[in-house]
């Protein structure tokens, strides 16, 4: 059985739910990410904010403000460090959303995407 | 508002639909997209392979050969050149795909993802700064 800690990638960019949302448009562009997990002062999760809650300020952007809290989504699906990664696959190709933070003991320690398992599976390959 | 064209990426790297579905999962770990315009002999588009194509075929164990044409998506929104972003914009806020290829004329010619549009919305950002920023030098 693979376990989700080799296979996650923990170098994971987040920000706190105070940050200015101009900020965060900056880290995507900068990152190369095409989402970033928003966390609580204690590190716990409180929302993911992507490429897709950023493009409704496209009318707008010139006067954008606010934090990333007003535009991140809450409901998340996460998974547990120690959860089967073959659930977060199947979860992954069911789903519309390409990307699932893990969580320790409720804190974010990383994320596994579709490419880190195209990248795991495929791995002899390339 | 900017047509596609301005927003667009021109630098579309696209597969054949009758390439070895490997080869295209090859080209597409190695260069980091996250999804794959399709075209045919005469470059005109006819699907789009995305990371959860490949995870699906990669998930199930499909190990016959097969042709990338056999595990596309042949249902895709496209996108001519001379349309508004705005337009392009929408479809990719409320659709649950990140790109859309780009159209001339029914060939492709570039691609916008929600990377792009959020680029381009950087940009308008950062020219409004600058002209902010030499208006105040002229006032003060």
């Amino acid at each position: 059985m693979y376990e989700t800690r080799t296979i996650m990638s923990t170098d994971v960019v987040s920000v706190p739910r105070n940050t200015p949302i101009t900020e965060v448009i900056e880290l995507l562009v900068a990152n190369d990410i095409t989402g970033l997990p928003v966390v609580n002062d204690d590190g716990t999760l409180a929302g993911i904010v992507t490429e897709k809650d950023i493009l409704a300020l496209l009318a707008d952007v010139r006067y954008a403000c606010g934090t990333v809290e007003q535009y991140m989504t809450r409901e998340v699906v996460a998974f547990k460090l120690e959860d089967d990664f073959i659930a977060i696959c199947e979860c992954l190709m069911n789903s519309d959303f390409r990307r699932v933070p893990i969580l320790a003991d409720g804190k974010l320690v990383g994320i596994v995407s579709r490419r880190d398992i195209i990248r795991f599976i495929t791995s002899p390959l390339t | 508002m900017a047509k596609a064209r301005e927003v667009m990426s021109h630098h579309v790297i696209s597969v054949r639909d009758d390439e070895d579905i490997y080869a295209a999962i090859r080209v597409m770990a190695t260069n980091e997209v996250t999804g794959l315009p399709v075209v045919d002999k005469h470059e005109t588009l006819v699907g789009i392979i995305t990371e959860k194509d490949v995870l699906v075929l990669l998930y199930t164990m499909q190990d016959r050969p097969g042709m990338v044409r056999d595990f596309m998506t042949r249902d895709v929104v496209c996108f001519d050149q001379e349309s508004d972003v705005a337009e392009v914009a929408e479809a990719l806020r409320t659709r649950n795909f990140r790109r859309a290829p780009i159209l001339d004329r029914g060939r492709l010619v570039g691609i916008i993802s929600r990377r792009d549009i959020i680029r381009h919305m950087r940009e308008l950002r950062n020219e409004d700064r600058l002209l902010r920023d030499s208006i105040l030098e002229l006032v003060f």
